[in-house]
């Protein structure tokens, strides 16, 4: 069973891969239908909420931690389930995809947007650590300092793929990414704050606390 | 893991210890000062390795929760399966109160390594010393250089995973 949903590919009309944490299934050959099921066995889902009504309509919401509502799903004024084409669905997805904050996204397999999607769902497992993983007290990854990371890969996209997440003890979220021309070691604490290591052929930077746009010029040499 | 073996390793870890402590002594010499030469290791649990490349060791095997020092085990003073007693039975302890956790052996880092990590100079070094429990005592504590913020612990902890090797367990 799904616990939670990362991320939602659409393969083709008729195909949806799922990015749960540990899992991807593709679901055939209806996948409205199986969609729908998926989200109605979720325990946790920090984006969506799905809804089916008496008359077979379906409805997908999804919220962002901002408060924006993307809805979906044919009106009572709308013809039924068989108005939701899976290219239909694609074409929602992907305009509530435009949303960073949002955690369902649809894109091509192919699109650039792929190995973002693919880090956001192993940040997302850093969730499962609990309380003294490291059997020295560490403190389980705090559901901010996911989210914080999880922003930060997005924006991150192709390069996405040469980054890889780890549970930094204090409960903060962090990632490191190799390149080369050269290694970099985030930590995104819960409070926002992030720590950064940056070590090129020139010279090794670090900080503490430092806004995105430091973080993007210190990545800009580096990607 | 027996409560039984756990205690026989810890004994025979004592009676080492024991031995290090006379002959250091004679040498004028605290048994809890760690020669550069010797190699600690440090404990690997779930969530220290990578996932898809489980050989390769992630920043946060040398991260401390807080400023405080980070625990490794003396290996070159021991045989090496005495100090896998106690893991496993940490790791035993844990799974009876929560979810599934593996060990899977130790990140190595010899004492001089661990010596040469700094922040801002040679005037802001890691340290090394042996600091005895009462299950081992060959445990010891690498310490931070003083005052580091969390962006200068990551930054140890970056020099010190260079200079690490995973050793899996045989």
């Amino acid at each position: 069973m799904y616990t939670s949903v990362d991320a939602i590919s659409i393969d083709t009309d008729v195909s949806i891969v799922a990015h749960a944490p540990s899992t991807t299934r593709t679901l055939a050959p209806d996948p409205l239908e199986q969609l729908l099921r998926v989200f109605s066995s979720l325990q946790h889902v920090p984006m969506a909420s799905s809804t089916g009504t008496a008359s077979g309509a379906v409805a997908f919401e999804a919220s962002n931690p901002a408060g924006t509502m993307y809805e979906a799903g044919p009106r009572e004024e709308e013809p039924g389930l068989e108005a939701w084409t899976g290219a239909r669905l694609s074409a929602w997805l992907q305009q509530a995809s435009r949303d960073h904050e949002l955690a369902v996204i649809a894109m091509d397999p192919n699109s650039e947007r792929a190995p973002a999607a693919n880090l956001v769902a192993e940040i997302e497992e850093l969730a499962n650590f609990e309380d003294d993983w490291d059997m020295h007290g560490a403190s389980r990854v705090h559901r901010n300092a996911i989210e914080n990371a999880a922003s930060f890969a997005w924006k991150l996209g192709a390069f996405a793929s040469q980054f890889e997440p780890f549970a930094d003890p204090d409960g903060s979220a962090g990632l490191e990414g190799h390149t080369a021309k050269g290694d970099v070691y985030l930590s995104f604490a819960p409070s926002g704050r992030v720590a950064y290591v940056v070590k090129t052929k020139s010279g090794m930077h670090r900080g503490y606390g430092a806004d995105e746009s430091v973080l993007r010029q210190l990545l800009a040499g580096l990607l | 893991m027996s409560f039984g073996n756990y205690l026989l390793a810890s004994c025979k870890l004592w009676v080492l210890f024991l031995q290090h402590s006379s002959s250091a002594l004679a040498g004028l010499r605290s048994p809890m000062s760690v020669n550069d030469r010797e190699v600690m290791g440090r404990e690997l649990f779930s969530g220290h390795l990578d996932n898809k490349k489980k050989r390769r060791l992630k920043p946060n095997v040398f991260m401390p929760k807080d400023k405080k020092g980070i625990s490794v085990n003396r290996l070159s003073l021991a045989p090496r399966d005495l100090f896998l007693a106690l893991a496993r039975r940490h790791l035993y302890k844990r799974r009876r109160r929560a979810t599934a956790t593996n060990f899977y052996g130790f990140a190595e880092i010899s004492a001089g390594d661990i010596r040469n990590a700094s922040i801002g100079g040679s005037d802001n070094r890691c340290e090394v010393q042996g600091t005895v429990t009462a299950a081992n005592p060959f445990h010891a504590d690498i310490r931070l250089p003083p005052d580091t913020e969390k962006d200068a612990r990551l930054e140890v902890a970056r020099q010190l995973l260079e200079a690490a090797r995973y050793e899996p367990l045989k």
